[in-house]
């Protein structure tokens, strides 16, 4: 396809994993995350956005409306106004039709910081970072600084390639045997929910050549040793409610596609691994957990897995029998299977976004970035992480009162010599009693 | 630099307790802060609960089709063919229509659904004359009553829609529509009984709208009656 026909292009079609979002979407489950700068200087709403309009001409495959087709869902291009808004304590609430005017993308600002939410039909993680770091590129452009195109900054005097809105899925699968959708249920922690549309976020900042001293002394990443901290202490907790029937606990980690496929997509493309732990089996050492952990990711997450793993939902997709059914009976099918082996397969999620590198010029602007998924009913509890400028930030974002589980992870990172800062989104006369 | 005796971890300036345990921070004066970082945002994103249209157009698709289903069943098995169930299903094919169409687009298209309603209730009269033993009501009878109510719910609901109808002019117009459709069924029905139209009990509906339309344009026109009377009310 042309640079010319891209740009004239009015409509596309939901990526494999786009598709299931709109089916499962609610309240309770908004599917929406959002990235986020903090800038050293406070945001000028009129340069925003400016920013933000230029942004959208480079990327229009973010400027769409969600539409219902006979079979499908689909994004429609939209060349209407999107309008910035003011930031709101309670991040990632759901994409309303009407307040949002159908886009499915908010940009919000705050004081010095500008946050971009999306629901994840449109990108994954890496495609929403892309987007917002070009956005700060040329917010920062507008206030007169010279930011070069680099480090994942988009060029935006350049026309939108095709290859970005391209669905990256079924060339990623090939021809692959598909991998069994076989997991059993899940371990979920229980608490006090909290008030409809409260959604709190306790953020812990580590250094990041601290935490990875630790990791390596276990002979882990990063990733695999935050993921062996968090089912050692979400088996902890169902240990301790002395449950008569005990469940395995899983830990859903995305894994970003673009590292094992040649891609320029800024739309989804990022499948996902399951490390677990069966409590059933008897009691382990954090020691034993990590190196399940670390011995299942370096088995689970390699080109040919994924592949096959991606290929299972290509294939159900495509399938001759699938495609002609309409979309309210497809919906109800993709909510009955999400439901089965969506969030009761695994106890919550944990997904690092990793080292988020800028041009330089753009790092002396910008004091930090942040991650954070939306509220999810389901897992009741949910875990980012994102790493720069030397500094980790782990988030846990919760829809439950108690804080059981960001404590007893970070009071065991602090045992592990790990200084941690804590902060969060809550008012200080909210925070919990002892 | 505050940490929580508790947890250990370090807490942001300012920060009266720790977000994990809630144990209070006491610090000396001279080593207090104020607050670092940005201040909270003050405004919470509530979404205003959406009827959920899909659920609603599945719900009745369910309920519809199952009875409909069955009772094609039951009479496909049980006696010469299709026979009495075809009124079922039409019947429930005309209540599933007019029950999703309101909700077949986002935007609330008053006459689009008023025109599918319509439409689907001329195809149930239409099966019903159709089917045996077939009769020749549809044309005379039912075609001019359905149309004339559907001309005049469309006139009045277009007008109230666009604020040519307000308040108490609404009563006016819904009165007027009223004597008005009851003059159309009894000229249909008399057209189609005796080939003449002679006016009887409709006029008895007409001379009681029109006092009704004439007291709702006056008391539009002077408001002041209408708010004594609210007061008098509520006394």
């Amino acid at each position: 396809m042309s640079s010319r026909a891209h740009a004239a292009r009015k409509w596309y079609p939901l990526d494999n994993a786009a598709n299931v979002y709109p089916a499962v979407q609610s309240s309770k489950r908004p599917n929406v995350f959002r990235v986020s700068a903090t800038l050293k200087e406070p945001v000028v709403p009129e340069l925003l956005q400016t920013a933000l309009d230029i942004t959208l001409r480079r990327i229009p495959s973010f400027s769409v409306r969600l539409r219902s087709g006979l079979f499908w869902h689909y994004l429609s291009h939209s060349d209407d106004p999107l309008l910035i808004q003011e930031d709101v304590v309670n991040p990632c609430m759901r994409i309303s039709h009407k307040r949002d005017k159908g886009f499915q993308i908010r940009v919000r600002y705050h004081d010095t910081r500008i946050a971009l939410e999306v629901f994840h039909s449109v990108t994954d993680g890496g495609g929403a970072m892309t987007f917002l770091k070009t956005l700060v590129a040329q917010y920062l452009t507008q206030l007169g600084h010279d930011i070069p195109a680099s480090h994942g900054v988009l060029d935006c005097s350049e026309s939108p390639r095709p290859d970005e809105a391209n669905d990256d899925f079924s060339a990623f699968a090939g021809d692959s045997s598909r991998a069994p959708r076989e997991q059993g249920r899940a371990y979920h922690v229980s608490g006090t929910p909290l008030p409809r549309h409260d959604y709190e976020i306790i953020t812990g900042t580590v250094p990041v050549d601290v935490i990875r001293a630790v990791a390596r002394r276990y002979g882990a990443s990063i990733t695999e040793y935050l993921a062996g901290v968090f089912l050692h202490i979400l088996a902890g907790i169902q240990q301790a409610e002395k449950r008569r029937r005990l469940r395995p606990v899983y830990v859903q980690v995305p894994v970003n596609l673009r590292r094992f496929h040649p891609s320029e997509t800024l739309r989804n493309f990022s499948s996902y691994v399951c490390p677990g732990i069966d409590l059933t089996q008897g009691n382990r050492t954090f020691e034993e957990t990590l190196a399940s952990v670390h011995h299942f990711m370096r088995y689970e997450v390699t080109a040919q897995k994924l592949r096959s793993r991606v290929a299972t939902n290509v294939h159900s997709e495509s399938h001759p029998l699938l495609r002609p059914v309409p979309l309210f009976l497809k919906n109800q099918a993709i909510a009955t299977v999400y439901n089965l082996s969506g969030p009761l397969a695994y106890s919550s999620v944990l997904t690092n976004l990793g080292v988020v590198r800028v041009p330089p010029a753009m790092h002396q602007h910008v004091e930090m970035f942040d991650f954070n998924l939306g509220p999810s009913h389901g897992t009741k509890i949910n875990c980012t992480v994102l790493g720069y400028d030397g500094k980790l930030r782990v988030s846990f974002g919760r829809v439950i009162r108690e804080t059981m589980v960001e404590r007893a992870f970070f009071t065991f990172l602090v045992r592990h010599m790990i200084p941690v800062k804590v902060e969060t989104n809550q008012e200080p006369a909210e925070c919990p009693t002892a | 630099m505050p940490y929580c005796v508790r947890c250990g971890v370090e807490l942001a300036d300012g920060a009266a307790s720790c977000p994990l345990c809630g144990v209070e921070v006491v610090l000396p004066k001279t080593l207090r802060k104020p607050a670092s970082g940005s201040p909270r945002p003050q405004l919470r994103d509530v979404v205003a609960t959406e009827f959920d249209r899909k659920l609603w157009i599945q719900v009745v698709s369910a309920l519809m089709a199952i009875p409909a289903l069955g009772c094609v069943v039951i009479d496909a098995v049980s006696g010469d063919g299709l026979t009495w169930s075809l009124y079922v299903v039409a019947s429930l094919t005309a209540v599933w229509i007019c029950s999703v169409s309101p909700f077949l687009y986002r935007r609330n298209v008053v006459p689009l659904w008023i025109t599918i309603d319509a439409a689907a209730l001329l195809g149930l009269l239409y099966v019903i004359n159709a089917l045996p033993p077939a009769s020749d009501w549809f044309q005379p009878l039912a075609l001019p009553i359905v149309l004339t109510l559907f001309l005049l719910v469309l006139l009045v609901l277009g007008f109230a829609r666009r604020g040519i109808l307000r308040e108490l002019h609404k009563a006016t117009a819904a009165s007027i529509a009223l004597a008005a459709f009851c003059i159309a069924i009894e000229s249909a029905v008399d057209l189609y009984l005796t080939d003449a139209v002679r006016l009887d009990w409709s006029l008895i509906v007409l001379v009681l709208c029109v006092p009704l339309a004439v007291i709702a344009e006056i008391l539009q026109r002077r408001r002041g009656i209408v708010e004594g009377m609210k007061a008098w009310l509520r006394m």
